[in-house]
């Protein structure tokens, strides 16, 4: 078991290792020149523009910039942001994954307290209406670009009603909009696994034993069905909010939403290398510590995983 | 929208009309800059009398760009340069109606030779740290810009400076190399450091706690979000009437509006859509500032490339151009169809007897028939196996003016030319265009006129430093070194409208359109100016303003 | 193992998978969304292949003076910011649409299934080499890859479909990997090696059929989240180049006059939710069929 995490860690850092490594390859060729985005419109020779590059050693090779980049990191030091050269890389991206965060926690929350319950109902109640809307509504959630949503909302919601902010997180009612956009894909996405996996287990001999021996229908529900049919779920929950940047970065867009999706654009236009490759580690590592957690999990269960 | 052109170019550029230097420049300081604006290109308003300034409140106005530093290094961007000009002064600095006004100086003077410039400085200022302010730091503040080591944006401006001497606490004279006109709205107008905190701190660091003499103080940043500002207690101007001045990003144009017309905020810094101007001008609930640009709407076009360096290509692709329906469709009469480099606004050397291109495609196409350009099977032109094809480069996110690309794009390829969209940032194609990297461009920019003065050595003349075009004319040339020293003022007209001619003729670049600069304060502000030229200017003006919440 | 036996085995495995193909086109046939799906798909693939004869107007042709112009009988869905017809941009916006989703899910699965197959079949260095460079695409945040890569590249329609191509292939190659492991121990592929068939005739005739299935399904599912992400890339103007009709594009000009002319949004917004929901149908039908387990 322990033999096996270390390996697994192992693997990871090396997964680490290389989407750093690739982000930094791509960054690294990005044509342009990142002093004279440094100095926007204002008029500056060709003689400043290289003592800017030479600040920022934006003319050595690849290797040794690289190189600086690793040993900084191993000091702890994610560099400094070209773009916003007085703010330490670390708090930047703090404060705009708190924000990230906050977003997709209660986007995910709202999506599980509606999509579990009425995903399990329409595992219950097969061919009803209710299982008809469900279904239907799952594919379609899944369907339709989510910032497609968000510009309508924005419509209906700021423009026309007047009721909602249309940008900006200052107030909770700045949330509202953005959380619930946001949680419409996941609601969809939750509710169909809900759905699949709660029928999967109802055609399960132990339910099947529970029912005979006269069980009654809602204990069984709740103390076998749902219970074995969330843990796919938690899977898929793990797998998403580990995706996190991918879900919110054009949903921060139209919302003007100071997350981290935003950040990384920012960052992109600006040919800001440090700040993207922080951006991209920090994302790397998230994904592989879910991805590790879950291999235990399963390894935890599933004996036969360890073999491999 | 162009707003930032308009203002850069406001402070990076002079009058040089004047031969005997001296009393020209101190009659600019006495009378303002430039007498010469006509009065199209001011907005006036009527002016119902303010009633008694209120204490408090919040200005709240809105930025479409996060707000990465708030250092005097950073005034590029608009965004920024708002709230920095509210917490830094210069020595001077050229207000809304282009007049240069002393601000941490009390007076100037310059010597007989124009090589020396004497100020005095005032005596009562203090940072916002409590530091009192004197000659160490100008001198400072100098001396830093020009050290290399520091690689300052704002280094050019010292090009022609010497040294920087501070001989008592409230004396400081600066002695340059050569005389030099654009000195006073150059160089005085640079925003000053405190000496002993700018050390201390480094100018990373200073970027986002800055400190200095204005009326207001740091107060919050977050740089996707909002920057706050806090009146200074200390002022030596009395506090400032309203409380904070906030900038909120708002990357949407939606979003702008929306928060204006719900009262959220009371301007936007970033022009809006066409539409939403005429819905604001018609509420009743905004102070409007309508003024002419100065800057000229225009595509600018390599004229090194191999199919674009041939007059008659570029006039061809101005016959093309249904520059009226730009005008009237895009911008709903925002605008009027420009003649050649000078705005209109610019009434006293503007030229509208110049060659004229009206719509017309079948023109366009003999004209480049007559210049060997063939259609190939593809349908695109080409000559000596070059391809009538070139790249144009558009601002990414500028919904405003991409439409106008979009447009002519169409419009060539009627007559047979291709033209390819691309986007990018702004500093990107700028300095790309400035090295002659790429084919053409969409922006405005300022081709003579700005503080009134039609020179255009930089933008016109060869090598000139936002010559965009690689563009080079013998005559250009001798007619702009000859327009700074000419003493006649109807001699001076002359050349310069010359110069329009020659532009008209030769086409360095396709002049579109000179749009309205539409600047928009919610009703509740007063104690705003009833005459004003440059809108952008009123910002450095707003510890003046105050709010009246019954508006 | 003697020669009969292998033939027998091979034999058996054949029949093996004639019937379950019948038996899955029967299932996928009673399926009644995934028949939906496939007669959108077919009309949207119409309206691509025909896009320049039945569009009512060119698609990038201008004309200022609708600029913003509402539905009228002329233009069934309005006229956008700069005059051109919606309705005829969107007909052609399906093309894009169809070309980047279809294509560059076929590289994608291309590249999947020969890694996955050959890290599964050969094991060792090689697989562990392979494995890692799944590994590593698998963590990299997709859109944040896709931005990256544009923005070096540049933005063009042949740039984004190689993008989305190159970036999508690992979880196929994942799955594959899985089945082929699995698959190579059965008798008919121990048959097969016994037998001195090579190790490309092994992989291409014996294993990748049958491993296909749940690729298929797969790809089926992503060709809708391939067309969502090429709409957000044009969305966020690192896409697809103008003035090339694509969705996302649109989608971005109509958010920026969304005030003053909302309906600019309102179709490409449908066209992309119409196109992905007949995919998902497609693929959910598959998933059924070809899983049984699954079934309902």
């Amino acid at each position: 078991m322990i033999s096996y995490l270390i390996k697994r860690i192992l693997q990871g850092g090396l997964v680490l290792f290389m989407v750093t490594f690739f982000t930094f390859t791509v960054m690294y060729f990005m044509p342009g020149d990142p002093a004279r985005t440094m100095v926007g419109q204002a008029r500056v020779t060709e003689a400043q523009l290289e003592l800017i590059r030479n600040k920022w050693n934006l003319n050595d090779g690849f290797l040794e910039r690289y190189w600086s980049w690793i040993s900084n990191l191993a000091t702890g030091d994610l560099g400094t942001s070209m773009m916003r050269p007085g703010q330490p890389i670390k708090d930047m991206i703090q404060s705009a994954s708190w924000m990230t965060l906050q977003l997709t926690t209660l986007a995910m929350v709202i999506s599980l307290l509606i999509a579990v319950p009425v995903g399990v109902l329409a595992a219950t109640k097969r061919n009803s209406i209710l299982d008809y809307i469900s279904t239907f509504g799952s594919t379609l959630g899944v369907a339709i670009p989510n910032y497609w949503i968000g510009i309508m909302a924005i419509v209906f919601f700021s423009v026309n009603l007047g009721w909602l902010p249309p940008y900006g997180a200052d107030s909770w009612r700045a949330y509202i909009l953005p959380v619930l956009v946001l949680s419409i894909e996941e609601m969809a996405a939750v509710m169909r696994l809900m759905r699949g996996t709660t029928i999967e287990v109802l055609g399960q001999d132990y339910v099947k034993t529970a029912e005979a021996k006269g069980l009654h229908r809602n204990a069984i529900l709740t103390r076998h069905v749902v219970r074995n049919a969330l843990l796919p779920v938690i899977t898929l929950i793990g797998y998403r909010m580990a995706f996190i940047l991918s879900g919110t970065i054009v949903i921060e867009t139209v919302f003007s939403w100071p997350g981290l999706g935003q950040l990384f654009f920012d960052a992109i236009t600006n040919k800001d290398l440090q700040v993207v490759q922080a951006i991209v580690l920090l994302l790397t590592c998230i994904v592989v510590l879910m991805n590790i957690i879950t291999d235990m999990m399963y390894a935890v269960i599933d004996p036969r995983v360890r073999v491999r | 929208m162009t707003n930032e052109q308009d203002r850069i170019s406001a402070i990076g550029k002079i009058m040089a009309s004047h031969t005997d230097r001296r009393s020209a420049l101190k009659a600019a300081a006495a009378a303002g800059l430039i007498p010469v604006l006509g009065s199209a290109a001011v907005a006036q308003r009527a002016a119902a009398q303010d009633a008694t300034p209120k204490t408090g409140g919040t200005l709240v106005l809105l930025g479409q760009d996060s707000i990465e530093s708030l250092s005097p290094e950073d005034t590029g961007e608009t965004v920024q340069w708002v709230p920095i000009s509210n917490m830094f002064e210069g020595l001077y600095m050229v207000n809304e109606m282009y007049e240069l006004e002393p601000v941490l100086a009390d007076s100037y003077e310059p010597s007989e030779d124009g090589l020396t410039y004497t100020f005095k400085l005032k005596s009562d200022v203090t940072f916002h740290n409590g530091d009192a302010f004197t000659s160490a730091d100008v001198l400072y503040t100098y001396n830093w810009i020009m050290d290399e080591a520091n690689a300052s944006t704002r280094l050019a401006n010292f090009e022609l400076v010497e040294t920087v001497e501070a001989p008592d606490d409230t004396t400081v004279v600066v002695t340059l190399k050569e005389a030099d006109v654009t000195f006073m709205v150059n160089v005085a107008t640079v925003y000053i450091y405190p000496e002993a905190y700018h050390t201390e701190t480094g100018e990373n660091d200073f970027k986002v706690a800055p400190v200095g003499t204005g009326p207001y103080e740091f107060g919050e940043l977050n740089p996707q979000q909002r920057v706050v500002l806090n009146a200074y207690e200390g002022y030596y101007r009395g506090r400032a009437n309203i409380d904070s001045l906030q900038v909120d990003v708002v990357p949407e144009a939606a979003g702008r509006m929306s928060a204006l017309e719900t009262g959220q905020a009371d301007n936007s810094i970033w022009g809006l859509n066409a539409e939403d101007n005429t819905t604001l001008k018609e509420s009743g609930e905004f102070t409007v500032f309508e003024t002419k640009q100065v800057a000229t709407n225009h595509f600018p076009l390599n004229n090194e490339h191999p199919f674009l360096k041939e007059k008659e290509v570029r006039q061809a692709l101005l016959w093309a151009l249904d520059r009226q329906a730009f005008a009237d469709e895009i911008f709903l009469g925002q605008a009027t169809v420009a003649t050649s480099n000078l705005s209109p606004a610019i009434e006293a050397y503007y030229n509208p007897d110049v060659a004229q291109y009206s719509y017309d495609p079948e023109k366009a196409k003999e004209l480049l028939e007559g210049a060997g350009w063939v259609e190939g099977s593809d349908g695109v032109r080409e000559k000596d196996g070059v391809r009538a094809a070139f790249t144009m480069m558009v601002f990414q996110g500028d919904t405003q003016r991409r439409p106008e690309a979009e447009v002519a794009q169409q419009w060539w390829q009627e007559i047979g030319v291709e033209c390819t969209l691309e986007e990018g940032v702004v500093s990107e194609i700028l300095g790309g265009l400035r090295e002659g990297e790429y084919d053409a461009g969409l922006f405005n920019w300022v081709y003579g006129g700005s503080n009134g003065d039609p020179d255009a050595r930089d933008t016109l003349g060869t090598g000139g430093a936002n010559n965009f075009f690689q563009f080079s004319n013998e005559e250009v040339d001798q007619l702009l070194g000859d327009g700074i020293r000419e003493l006649d003022p109807e001699a001076r007209v002359e050349m310069y409208k010359r110069i329009q001619e020659i532009i008209a003729e030769e086409v360095p670049f396709l002049f579109l359109l000179n749009l309205n600069n539409i600047t928009f304060y919610a009703n509740r502000v007063k104690g705003l100016p009833a005459e004003v030229l440059q809108a952008d200017n009123l910002y450095p003006k707003v510890y003046q303003f105050w709010i009246d919440e019954e508006a | 193992m003697s020669e009969q036996a292998i033939v027998s085995s091979r034999l058996e495995h054949q029949t093996e998978r004639l019937s379950q193909r019948q038996r899955t086109w029967r299932r996928f046939a009673k399926h009644k969304g995934a028949l939906l799906g496939i007669f959108i798909v077919a009309f949207l693939i119409l309206v691509a292949l025909t896009a320049q004869w039945i569009a009512p107007y060119d698609p990038n042709k201008t004309n200022l003076r609708l600029r913003g112009a509402s539905p009228t009988m002329a233009h069934p869905f309005g006229n956008d910011d700069i005059g051109r017809d919606i309705l005829s941009r969107i007909m052609f916006g399906a093309r894009v649409a169809l070309l980047v989703g279809i294509t560059s899910t076929t590289i994608a699965v291309s590249i999947g299934v020969m890694v996955g197959a050959m890290a599964g079949y050969f094991g060792g260095w090689v697989d562990f080499v392979l494995s890692r460079l799944i590994d590593t695409l698998m963590a990299f945040p997709i859109l944040a890859l896709l931005l990256t890569l544009s923005a070096v590249l540049g933005p063009s329609l042949r740039n984004v479909i190689i993008i989305v191509g190159v970036t999508f292939w690992a979880s196929y190659a994942r799955v594959i990997r899985a089945e082929v492991l699995s698959l190579r121990e059965r008798d008919y592929v121990l048959a097969a090696r016994a037998s001195g068939a090579s190790d490309k005739r092994v992989i291409l005739q014996h294993i990748v059929p049958n491993a296909i299935g749940p690729v298929i399904i797969l790809a089926s599912l992503a060709v809708g989240g391939v067309i969502i992400f090429e709409s957000a890339l044009s969305f966020l103007g690192m896409g697809i180049s103008r003035p090339t009709p694509s969705w996302g594009t649109m989608l971005s000009d109509g958010r920026d006059h969304i005030r003053n002319y909302p309906h600019i949004a309102i179709a490409p917004g449908l066209a992309i939710a119409l196109t992905v929901l007949a995919f998902n149908l497609i693929g959910d039908g598959l998933r059924d069929a070809l899983d049984p387990r699954e079934r309902s």
